[in-house]
């Protein structure tokens, strides 16, 4: 019964793990097919432009989800983040300058967020649902209600400009983001007590584990990378409307968990895992885009996507993983 | 003469005014030594192994570790301090590796740092080697027996240089060889010098594993004496308070009409054309080894396991097609057991949980709740089964002890004076006076009329209480003893395959 129940475990894992690249190898061909110029090395470059963001911001969020929390409020802090770099850019501030100040806004927020939750105890999604909120209002107090305008050398240095003139900065600062987080979370002690909590926090706590301040910093990480993301994305955007990022944490957290990072806690990868999620999603996006999709086709196909992330993620834990 | 290795002096702990530890007084004399605990379910032990590995603090008292003070303030105090706890419910992540398992804390690094699963994996597989496990420690936790998951936690208490390794309850969910096994790794240690409290109802394994046994009763530590002074009776005794002077109560009751019958069930290889039946006032037990196919017997009738052949008659009614909901309408209950995550809301009070399933009994008109009918039953089976609770209509059932969470389900079912009752392993895990309590209740019901199935891997308790006895052997039942004909001997010879030569009809 135990070989039945391994050998169970090795085929499920072997599905969901290259069942993640066979759809991604299935959504290449099907997009090829309907535009040839899908599977080519700019088109290839422009989707990696195009998952930067996103990206960076799924990174990030794996913490939370792996410890078994949530952060809805990502959208919103990238909001927050590409408005106030957009506006101190915009009065003269430097390139190194920009990323510090993305960086710390995002941490503030997950700064609060981390309090809320882990000293506070307050339940996750409640507090990053307010903060969803308030860290909009903010923001939106910052502009006027008006929209910015990115341009200037830091937006160009950051959405433009190619290393080599060949591999845009964005995709640089993408890859980089994806290697670290997954060696934190894969080869670290903070790492890997983060699936303990997510799998148990009562037992991490027992095992003398620092639960409360291993889930501060997985609210403090996801800030900081949402406000990363929101440099990025405000430079690629160039025009920072009171709507940007909005509702952009749904398709965080769908990319995340249809990656395979558990909604449940404790399970998960940045790479491929999540970034893997993030393509797919950007690939459906982008493929349909490029086979000329009527707009309320979007809507539709994220909605049904996010319910098959969602439904496989459910189907996953079953078991004792939960 | 040396200082013990652990002193518990005088200790002291209340809970909402409540005493919970009265001046207990524990040595743990020599390093090496295994020192047995005994005690009814809320009698203390948790409590006192609690604020042993720094979870609770104490109200006064001292502990003394090798003669200095310890004054743990958190699990990794005691850690540190090289005490070491074996829970009932495992402290394992079946998310993750037994290798990451064994190094949550202390990891093996890089020198940039970083894990190093290599030196980890190797470390893990010598200290795997130590408990005599031979698996790959990058294997995950999940699909592990629980046999071999105490190992990796007994491995996980060696790799942090526990000197007294504290286990609580460590059978219950084990195989007779794995406990054997257990026992063997606990000697070993003892003879390195490693000492072990050991904590458990089975008073057998007690008495043949310990080299000092001491009994705890409501809060106070009645007794510590070697094992050459200690017998059965004696510990028992002193558990509750007063001699009990049967362990298994039997009465006679009057049988009466066939209230359940089974035909010719049967599910491929798991049950082989099962046929029997159970008559009002009767008390039947059903043995088997493990594996035998007794849970999935029951299982099978009540609807919960498709089959793919038999028939089911209740009160010589074909049941058409059986299911939970329809057995509980109309008079069947069943315990299964894993009753405690089946069985019971953890976050709701004890109260709710007693009278959840007899909730429609007491529906007043538009359906509110008689919750003065609530308050009377609830306190009738807190009472009669003696349940431990502090506040009934404010405690949760996660804060029951886990012996008391038995009870309540147990309770919860009683309350709702099923016709057929199958109850599956009630006494596992429960003290000698609620076993004592559980047999009285199953008694009762027999008398007013009721048929009972009781599956046990006891054949004790079955031989003491039963009125006939079926066994099962692979999945098929090898044989039916009526009470007379009642010997270990010939249980055994059954639940090993032997067929009866003739089955009685």
């Amino acid at each position: 019964m135990r070989a039945a129940q391994l050998t169970r475990e090795a085929v499920s894992s072997g599905f969901y793990r290259y069942g993640l690249f066979t759809t991604f190898g299935l959504l290449v061909i099907v997009f090829t097919l309907l535009n040839r110029n899908f599977l080519s090395f700019p088109n290839a470059i422009n989707l990696l432009q195009q998952t930067a963001s996103t990206g960076i911001a799924a990174a990030g969020l794996v913490f939370v989800l792996v410890s078994g929390g949530i952060d809805i409020s990502m959208g919103s802090t990238i909001f927050l983040s590409s408005v106030i770099v957009t506006t101190l850019a915009n009065r003269g501030m430097g390139l190194v300058g920009a990323f510090a100040v993305a960086l710390g806004c995002g941490v503030a927020v997950g700064v609060l967020n981390g309090f809320f939750v882990a000293v506070l105890r307050v339940v996750p999604l409640i507090v990053t649902l307010a903060s969803l909120y308030v860290v909009r209002g903010v923001a939106l107090a910052l502009t006027g209600v008006q929209s910015l305008f990115f341009f200037n050398d830091v937006g160009e240095a950051v959405a433009y400009r190619r290393l080599g003139g060949v591999i845009p900065v964005v995709v640089i600062i993408l890859v980089a983001t994806l290697l670290v987080v997954q060696v934190v979370l894969s080869r670290t002690l903070f790492g890997r007590q983060l699936f303990a909590i997510g799998n148990n926090a009562a037992g991490a706590q027992v095992m003398g584990i620092r639960v409360r301040r291993n889930t501060f910093l997985t609210y403090v990480i996801s800030g900081g990378l949402a406000g990363l993301a929101g440099l990025v994305s405000g430079a690629q955007v160039g025009a920072i409307t009171p709507t940007f990022a909005e509702g952009q944490e749904f398709i965080i957290i769908t990319s995340a968990i249809l990656g395979g990072v558990s909604l449940f806690g404790g399970k998960g990868t940045a790479f491929p895992g999540a970034f893997l999620g993030v393509l797919i999603v950007m690939c459906i996006e982008n493929g349909l885009v490029m086979a000329g999709a009527n707009m309320y086709l979007y809507t539709i196909v994220r909605g049904v996507v996010i319910f098959f992330a969602v439904m496989l993620d459910c189907l996953r834990n079953t078991g004792e993983l939960r | 003469m040396d200082a013990p290795l652990l002193a518990l002096v005088r200790l002291n702990k209340s809970f909402s005014g409540v005493r919970v530890l009265k001046d207990v007084n524990l040595t743990v004399r020599r390093p090496g030594s295994i020192l047995g605990l005994v005690g009814e379910n809320g009698a203390g032990k948790s409590t006192m192994m609690n604020i042993l590995g720094g979870v609770l603090h104490r109200d006064s008292g001292e502990m003394l570790l090798e003669g200095a003070p310890y004054n743990p303030r958190s699990p990794l105090d005691a850690e540190k301090a090289g005490i070491a706890f074996i829970h009932q419910e495992l402290n394992l992540f079946p998310n993750m590796t037994i290798a990451e398992n064994l190094f949550l804390n202390a990891a093996p690094r890089s020198r940039l740092g970083l894990l190093s699963y290599g030196a980890m994996n190797r470390k893990a597989r010598e200290a795997l080697r130590r408990v005599g496990i031979d698996l790959h420690p990058a294997t995950r936790v999940e699909g592990l027996s629980m046999g071999l998951r105490q190992m990796i936690e007994i491995a996980k208490a060696l790799r942090r240089k526990a000197r007294l390794v504290v286990f609580d309850e460590p059978t219950t969910s084990l195989s007779t060889n794995e406990k054997n096994h257990l026992f063997s790794i606990i000697r070993e240690l003892s003879s390195k010098g490693i000492s072990t409290i050991y904590i458990s109802h089975t008073l057998d394994d007690v008495l043949g594993l310990c080299q000092e046994i001491a009994v705890i009763r409501d809060g106070s530590i009645i007794g510590q004496a070697p094992l050459a002074e200690m017998t059965k009776e004696r510990m028992i005794s002193m558990m509750v308070g007063r001699k009990l002077d049967q362990l298994f109560p039997y009465v006679e009751k009057k049988r009466g009409n066939c209230l359940l019958r089974v035909e010719g069930m049967s599910r491929a290889s798991i049950l082989r054309d099962i046929g029997f039946s159970l008559r009002s006032g009767e008390i039947v037990g059903l043995f088997g080894l493990m594996g035998a196919g007794r849970s999935e017997l029951a299982r099978a009738v009540y609807g919960i396991d498709p089959v793919d052949a038999g028939r089911i008659y209740f009160r010589e009614r074909l049941v058409k097609r059986p299911a939970p909901e329809w057995w509980i309408e109309n008079g069947m209950a069943y315990i299964t057991e894993n009753r405690r995550e089946e069985g019971l809301l953890m976050p709701k009070s004890v109260r709710e949980n007693l009278v959840l399933a007899n909730l429609r009994k007491m529906a007043l008109a538009l359906g509110a709740v008689d919750t003065r009918r609530e308050d009377r039953d609830s306190d009738l089976a807190i009472e009669q089964l003696r349940i431990k609770t502090t506040d009934k209509a404010r405690q949760q059932a996660r804060k029951l002890s886990g012996g008391n969470q038995q009870k309540v389900v147990i309770g919860k079912w009683l309350l709702t004076n099923p016709q057929v009752f199958i109850v599956d392993e009630p006494t596992r895990g429960v003290d000698v006076g609620a076993k004592f309590e559980i047999y009285n209740h199953l008694n009762a019901l027999a008398q007013r009329g009721s048929a009972i199935l009781f599956i046990s891997s006891e054949m004790e308790e079955l031989i003491g209480v039963c009125d006939r006895i079926l066994v099962m052997s692979q999945g098929e039942l090898t044989g039916e003893l009526e009470r007379s004909a009642f010997s270990q001997e010939e249980l055994l010879k059954y639940a090993l395959g032997n067929r009866a030569c003739a089955l009685p009809s």
